[in-house]
């Protein structure tokens, strides 16, 4: 585990909200951010990249954000690497279901993303503590 | 025997007469001198015997009883005298034993009369004696003979015409008793019909129950009664009598008022005629016939006193009369027939008063039947809109016991259905309830009985959401004014569908309202930040991205509204006449627009060129446009697709064909209901809320026309619909809220492009 937040996987199917995410993380807060448009694509680059913390959509057309969780985890070297949903879906049973499945944090959209690289700063430090 | 008839006159005889009585002495002196006899009377033995000796009559006739010298001795002095022997002795005897003839014989009697006798016999005795004074004075003495006779010994010295004339004389006697005998035979048969014929009467009249039945029973049973020819009865009526019956053989003249009263009831009137009377001269008999006896019997008919008739009878005799005996006995019949018009008035009285109460009776029960079918008819009625309901109704009574419920309740009641029966108590039925899993816990406690006995007896009405046995109903009890309990439970089922549907929906709106929103709030907010306003390609960008997520989320609520619309009904068209080619022309060449738009070919065959009919036109557009937006979202960039119009029958056909996967089978079905979508989870490829098909189908409806699919997995999908010729739809007056929605939709730039596609 590093000892700061650097790299970061990004998964989303929208291109719209690809393009806001990537400003925010990697223009705005200057991390290393590998942004993926599918489940499939993300499980075949994440390993590889390696990245500290890992942010899913979860409503995505053929591979969903719960099944790349489950898939990503599979993958012994990411088992332990913070997850965040980042979704529209985010009502309090939603939210306690995928905080059941091993989530870090919730972020509901819509976000707001000039303050998105602080708060992923802020989840990263609580797993990181969490962990330690 | 000499011939009495023939004997010598009784004129020069004496006859003395022994009798201690006085009465029957004057009696036998009133006969005897009668028949011209010389009569001397002496009260005992000694008295006569002074007499004969001194007076010397024919005969003697004496009494055998008598006090100081009996007959016997009298007579045994007489013959023992010979100056007085030869006069004639006659023993009265009752010859009660035949020591007395046996006693008369030794004082030596002449003769014997046996008591009681007839008067003839006692004067031809007498003249009997006289004419054969001569020969028995003449006659010697003859030796006695002894007798025995129960133990006693007789010495008789009688001759033989003494004993010879004994015998006559009990043979006479006998002869005459015999005669009697026959006559009181007679009498006593004659008795024994009129008792018969009175008893007939009698028992006849326990079964006449009116006056009229009475009166003909009363006479033509008196015409039974010996020697009765004929009988009539009257019966008061007002001021005069009615002839209320008559039998037998007389001819009656109608006695109306004008001709008076005739005189037996002119007697009943006058309180004279107060038992059987013969009535001498009647003027109704002998008006009617002279060939009538002259009167008749009346015998009057009273109740309770009063004289209220008469029945009169005439004999066979020819003066109508009966004797004082057979009078008794009809007097009798008055008392009868009377006793019977009594009861007859009594009964015909009884039997009005029992017939106006049965009518009124009947009247009642009319009523009260026709009150109590009305009441059934109405509780029948009742009773099958009880059961028609499709709510469960139950009625418990103030114990709470189950009086009446309708099938659904029993429904409702699944788990314990058989015990759900009028009789059971609300408490059993809870309990029992629980027990089979109708509420929350697994092991009902009594304190859940006891809560739910609680809130059924408050009955305020309050409604209650309960689930029973995994069912969703709603409970409402509410006292009823006899202190009953009215449950009415609801399946809202579909309601608890509909809401959980509604949360659904709303979830869903939510994510799709939201998911544009993102890049809009994303955008809006770097750009407001300042962070790219040296970068002005970045800046524009961001600008076109909030106007495409715009029209996106304008799309949306669109679809949202039209939804509304057509949920609520309150979906109309705006018609006109359209050129059908022309318009799709121009939606085609919109879709054409955007990064990477497939190749997309209309074909128009031949026939169909040109044709315009009557449609609204944007709506039509909305249906292409949305069918065009579902084959390019599964068509992959620079695939084709083909839009292709035909003429039918009696319709246009446009299809949209792609080359798409095709539509999975299991979602076929489902592919026209609203908030369906193929792959309803998180993983579907195109975002939209699966309204846009459901949409498309209410607007062909709308126009009469149909909308369908053919598609195989693999090879892609077919789309049409079809549009009638000639058909003249509904429009209705909601065309202005129509309009406007059309408007907000058509009224955006085309370059809203693919991404403002509606969700398949």
């Amino acid at each position: 585990m590093s000892e700061k937040l650097e790299r970061l996987t990004c998964v989303e199917d929208d291109p719209d909200i690809r393009s806001i995410t990537e400003f925010a993380l990697r223009d705005l807060g200057g991390f290393t951010l590998d942004v993926c448009a599918s489940g499939p694509e993300a499980i075949e680059r994440t390993p590889d990249f390696n990245p500290d913390l890992i942010i899913l959509d979860v409503m995505m057309p053929g591979m969903d954000g719960i099944e790349t969780l489950k898939r990503l985890r599979e993958i012994p070297k990411l088992a332990k690497t913070p997850v965040v949903f980042m979704t529209a879906k985010a009502m309090k049973h939603e939210i306690d279901r995928y905080m059941a499945l091993g989530a870090e944090e919730v972020i509901p959209k819509p976000f707001d993303p000039l303050m998105l690289p602080d708060r992923v700063g802020e989840i990263w430090q609580r797993a990181t503590s969490k962990q330690a | 025997m000499p011939d009495p008839t023939t004997l010598n006159s009784a004129e020069d005889a004496t006859v003395l007469i022994v009798e201690d009585s006085p009465t029957q002495a004057e009696q036998l002196r009133w006969l005897l001198e009668d028949s011209g006899f010389t009569v001397l009377a002496a009260r005992d033995g000694q008295e006569a015997l002074e007499i004969a000796r001194a007076k010397r009559p024919s005969v003697i006739v004496s009494d055998v009883m008598m006090p100081k010298m009996d007959g016997n001795e009298l007579c045994l002095a007489v013959k023992s005298d010979p100056a007085i022997k030869s006069i004639g002795v006659i023993l009265v005897t009752a010859l009660s034993s035949p020591h007395d003839v046996f006693k008369g014989l030794e004082a030596g009697a002449d003769n014997f009369l046996v008591k009681p006798y007839q008067e003839e016999q006692l004067i031809s005795r007498i003249r009997y004696l006289l004419a054969t004074e001569t020969e028995r004075n003449a006659r010697q003495h003859e030796t006695g003979i002894e007798i025995q006779l129960a133990g006693k010994r007789h010495l008789i010295t009688s001759g033989r015409q003494q004993i010879l004339d004994l015998l006559i004389s009990t043979y006479e006697q006998a002869v005459g008793l015999n005669e009697q005998l026959e006559i009181r035979q007679r009498e006593l048969a004659q008795s024994n019909k009129t008792l018969n014929a009175l008893y007939d009467l009698a028992g006849g009249f326990n079964h006449c129950r009116t006056e009229e039945e009475v009166a003909g029973f009363a006479v033509k049973g008196a015409l039974s009664i010996p020697s009765v020819r004929a009988a009539w009865l009257y019966l008061r009526d007002g001021d005069g009598y009615r002839l209320a019956g008559l039998a037998g053989n007389v001819e009656l003249k109608d006695m109306d008022a004008s001709s008076g009263n005739c005189a037996c009831q002119r007697m009943l009137d006058g309180g004279e005629l107060t038992g059987t009377e013969h009535i001498q001269q009647c003027e109704c008999l002998k008006a009617a016939s002279p060939g009538n006896p002259c009167g008749h019997v009346g015998i009057p008919l009273m109740v309770d006193g009063a004289g209220v008739g008469l029945l009169n009878l005439i004999s066979d005799n020819p003066d109508g009369s009966f004797s004082a005996d057979q009078r008794r006995m009809l007097a009798s019949i008055g008392i009868q027939i009377g006793d019977a018009l009594q009861r007859a008035r009594f009964q015909e009285v009884l039997e009005e008063k029992v017939a106006e109460r049965t009518r009124q009776l009947e009247a009642e029960i009319g009523t009260r039947r026709q009150a109590e079918d009305a009441a059934d008819a109405a509780k029948e009625r009742l009773l099958d809109a009880i059961q028609s309901i499709n709510d469960g109704f139950a009625l418990y009574d103030a114990a709470d016991t189950l009086l009446v419920c309708n099938s659904g309740y029993r429904d409702m009641h699944f788990a314990i259905k058989d015990l759900v029966v009028p009789g059971v108590k609300f408490e059993d039925l809870v309990r029992a309830g629980l027990d089979c899993g109708d509420g929350p816990a697994v092991s009902p406690s009594e304190m859940q009985v006891d809560a739910r006995v609680a809130q059924h007896r408050q009955a305020d009405g309050t409604p209650t959401i309960l689930n029973r046995g995994g069912r969703w109903l709603m409970l409402t009890e509410r006292r009823t004014r006899e202190g009953g309990i009215v449950a009415i439970e609801t399946d809202i089922a579909e309601l608890k569908k509909a809401d959980i549907a509604k949360d659904e929906f709303l979830a869903k709106v939510s994510h799709e309202l939201r998911t544009p929103l993102t890049p809009i709030h994303g955008a809006l907010a770097i750009i407001k930040s300042g962070k790219v306003a040296d970068q002005p390609e970045k800046l524009n960008d961001l600008v076109d991205m909030a106007i495409r997520n715009s029209a996106r989320l304008m799309s949306i609520v669109n679809d949202l509204l039209d939804f509304t619309r057509i949920s609520s009904g309150r979906f109309s068209l705006e018609s006109g006449v359209i050129d059908l080619q022309s318009l799709l022309e121009q939606v085609v060449e919109n879709k054409r627009i955007g990064p990477n738009p497939p190749t997309i070919t209309l074909t128009v065959t031949p026939p169909a060129k040109g044709i315009k009919l009557e449609a609204d036109s944007n709506r039509i557009q909305q249906v292409l446009d949305n069918l065009l937006s579902n084959a390019i979202k599964f068509t992959d960039c620079g695939g084709h697709i083909e839009v292709d119009v035909e003429k039918r029958k009696k319709a246009l056909r446009v299809s949209v064909v792609d080359h798409g996967p095709g539509i999975p089978k299991e979602f076929q079905d489902r592919a026209f209901e609203a908030f369906s979508q193929a792959d309803s989870s998180s993983t579907r490829r195109q975002g939209g809320v699966g309204l846009g098909l459901s949409i498309c189908k209410s607007i062909m409806e709308a126009h009469g026309g149909t909308i369908g699919f053919a598609s195989k997995e693999g090879e892609g999908t077919t789309f049409y619909f079809e549009l009638p010729l000639g058909h003249r739809h509904r429009v209705s007056g909601k065309e202005q809220q129509c309009n406007e929605g059309a408007r907000a939709r058509h009224g955006k730039p085309a370059s809203s492009g693919r991404r403002a596609a509606l969700g398949a």
